[in-house]
């Protein structure tokens, strides 16, 4: 036999050996974790809506999830829950491009004070461009709003200094910044407050080249405030609910998709405390025909998430078993009621519902 | 005239002034109340089966006395251990702003908590007693009342005087919190309670003005053990209920 470089390569490297002859579930892409999260690691999230399944099982799952802000003690979970804590490491709501991530961190540190400031919804209450369905009618006065904010931008900051692995899940390339200072929007002005005019708000569809730029300027920048933090980047598999493109939103997802997939190549590639955890193929393989999408063919299923997170625990925390979600609740009746509702629920359709911004893209038709 | 009033720890104060009136003479009118704090019953619910059950106890009762009496009106004086809870400064001091107010009157120093956040914690904090009030509405057609908690004790000092030793440990553990702090979330509590009263079609019975100082607070003359108001103004709350049960007596029975 001719030696040529494909002879002795492991199974993981073979699509027949490692895809098309495994059973779905055992389907690993992972194949090795860059490195070892012990229990004590203080793990930060943020990104895309994603993201919160992470953030979720997370802290389900044995990890140190680290929350820096939290609902005051008095507020009772489903609250603070419904007011965005704890979907993330701060109350940041969902940052789906690469552009919002890195104004964040700049913002946090006093370093970018975007000029479009505030909205204001019919209701007379204040809305934070920058995460607008976080406060669910918005801020009861420009007091509370700027108070609020201070004690968030204080959060993101405690979380950058003091987190030891920082997970970030990419979502979309298309957003819309604000002209002038190129303040970038999770969704676009109009849908979920503020008002859309085409002379102050510009639509962007990021490039390959911008997303890696945004996202080294960030890692970067965690890294200067951090050096002992190391990042998992992944990329959120749920499609585009619309696009601002003129063509079709499977093919603008496919780019989406694509780009921000070579921006954590390009990022983890040289980089040993840069990883990118594969969930974006988990969920989209073809292996598994479809079956981690719901009927809406874009929200994630439980099933899909769980293999996503298994094989996270596996590779990054050695654990080979995610507990059953059964455990997580604490052992009371009010709890045993919240089972048996979501319990029925997952029977109509096994999806896990989490604060997607994009979502109200598509509530007018 | 006939006047049904079941509540927790702060119809002590209206029942006293009800025994003090009995000891001068005839008060004109009869009060029975039912004690939802105390046994037989309390706990007023339950959850069984992952249903909220009403006390079997207390409806039986309250159902013979609604026969039995014929009352113009039903009155509830539910609640007040929510306040009770904001006491103390708590694991993290908060403060909060209402829309519209002088942002001096803010503890800037304390985290603050969205306003709206608090409203839905304070309806969260009344809402054990949806179930009670539910139940009552379904009982009768007649008009249902509930009593707005009793304002603030301002002084600290005689708060901690009239606590007990473990109270008073207790309370000096985080510290009693401001009485600006306290005030505020007694009115968002009264604001919740007004929330919960009218989705259920019952009606709330505002403390008296005459009751309070200038900036809100109860006046001294009506500081009970420092979370209750005395009997002196158990006194002006049981006139209230009798003025409002005259105005749903029929006509042939004033």
């Amino acid at each position: 036999v001719t030696q040529h470089p494909y002879l002795n390569l492991p199974d993981y490297c073979y699509w027949r050996r490692s895809i098309a002859d495994v059973g779905g579930t055992d389907v690993d892409p992972v194949v090795a974790g860059k490195f070892n999260i012990t229990p004590h690691d203080r793990v930060a999230t943020a990104g895309s809506c994603f993201a919160q399944h992470i953030a979720r099982h997370l802290s389900k799952g044995g990890f140190n999830y680290f929350v820096t802000e939290t609902a005051n003690p008095v507020v009772p979970p489903y609250l603070a829950e419904r007011f965005g804590y704890g979907l993330f490491s701060a109350r940041y709501g969902n940052i789906y491009t690469s552009r919002q991530f890195i104004q964040l961190l700049h913002r946090a540190y006093g370093m970018f004070v975007p000029a479009d400031d505030v909205w204001i919804n019919d209701e007379g209450g204040f809305i934070d461009p920058f995460r607008p369905q976080i406060q669910p009618a918005g801020f009861a006065s420009r007091y509370e709003y700027d108070a609020d904010r201070c004690q968030h931008f204080a959060a993101v900051r405690r979380a950058v200094e003091e987190c030891d692995v920082f997970v970030f899940t990419l979502g979309l390339t298309e957003g819309w910044v604000f002209r002038t200072d190129g303040a970038a929007y999770p969704l676009c002005p109009g849908v979920a407050g503020g008002r859309f005019d085409e002379t102050l708000h510009q639509f962007l569809n990021l490039r390959p080249s911008n997303v890696v730029a945004d996202m080294q300027e960030a890692l970067r920048f965690i890294k200067s405030k951090n050096n002992k933090v190391r990042f998992i980047l992944t990329v959120s598999p749920v499609p585009l609910i619309a696009t601002a493109e003129n063509r079709s939103v499977l093919v603008s997802t496919a780019y989406s998709k694509s780009v921000l997939r070579v921006a954590c190549e390009e990022l983890a590639m040289d980089d040993p405390d840069v990883a990118y955890f594969p969930s974006y193929e988990i969920i989209t393989g073809s292996y598994n025909r479809g079956r981690y999408f719901a009927a809406d063919l874009r929200s994630v299923t439980e099933e899909g998430v769980a293999h996503v997170m298994r094989l996270f625990m596996k590779h990054y925390a050695k654990q080979t078993e995610v507990p059953s979600p059964s455990l997580y609740d604490a052992d009371n009746e009010e709890a045993a009621r919240d089972r048996a509702a979501r319990e029925q629920l997952k029977a109509i359709e096994n999806v896990v519902a989490v604060m997607c911004d994009e979502e109200r893209l598509d509530t007018h038709r | 005239m006939n006047i049904i009033c079941a509540g927790d720890s702060h119809l002590h104060s209206v029942t006293t002034a009800y025994r003090e009136l009995l000891e001068s003479g005839d008060p004109g009118f009869s009060l029975t109340s039912f004690q939802t704090n105390d046994p037989p019953y309390a706990p007023i619910t339950k959850i069984e089966h992952g249903k909220v059950i009403v006390n079997p106890q207390f409806d039986i009762d309250f159902r013979q006395a609604l026969e039995g009496k014929q009352p113009s009106a039903v009155f509830l004086y539910r609640g007040g251990g929510e306040v009770a809870q904001t006491y103390t400064n708590g694991l993290r001091p908060f403060d909060f702003c209402w829309p519209g107010q002088d942002t001096g009157a803010v503890d800037t120093k304390r985290e603050i908590v969205p306003f709206d956040l608090v409203f839905e914690y304070c309806c969260w904090q009344v809402s054990h007693m949806r179930e009670s009030l539910q139940h009552v509405r379904s009982m009768t057609t007649l008009p249902v009342y509930q009593i707005a908690l009793p304002p603030i004790t301002p002084s600290e000092d005689y708060i901690l005087g009239q606590a007990n030793e473990a109270r008073r440990e207790e309370l000096k553990k985080t510290g009693i919190a401001p009485p600006q702090f306290r005030s505020k979330i007694w009115k968002m509590l009264v604001l919740a309670t007004h929330d919960l009263c009218a989705k259920e079609r019952v009606s709330v019975i505002e403390p008296p003005l005459s009751t309070l100082d200038g900036s809100g607070y109860l006046l001294q003359q009506f500081w009970g053990d420092g979370i209750h108001a005395n009997a002196q103004y158990g006194m002006i709350i049981l006139d209230r209920i009798v003025e409002v049960a005259r105005q749903h007596e029929p006509g042939d029975r004033r």
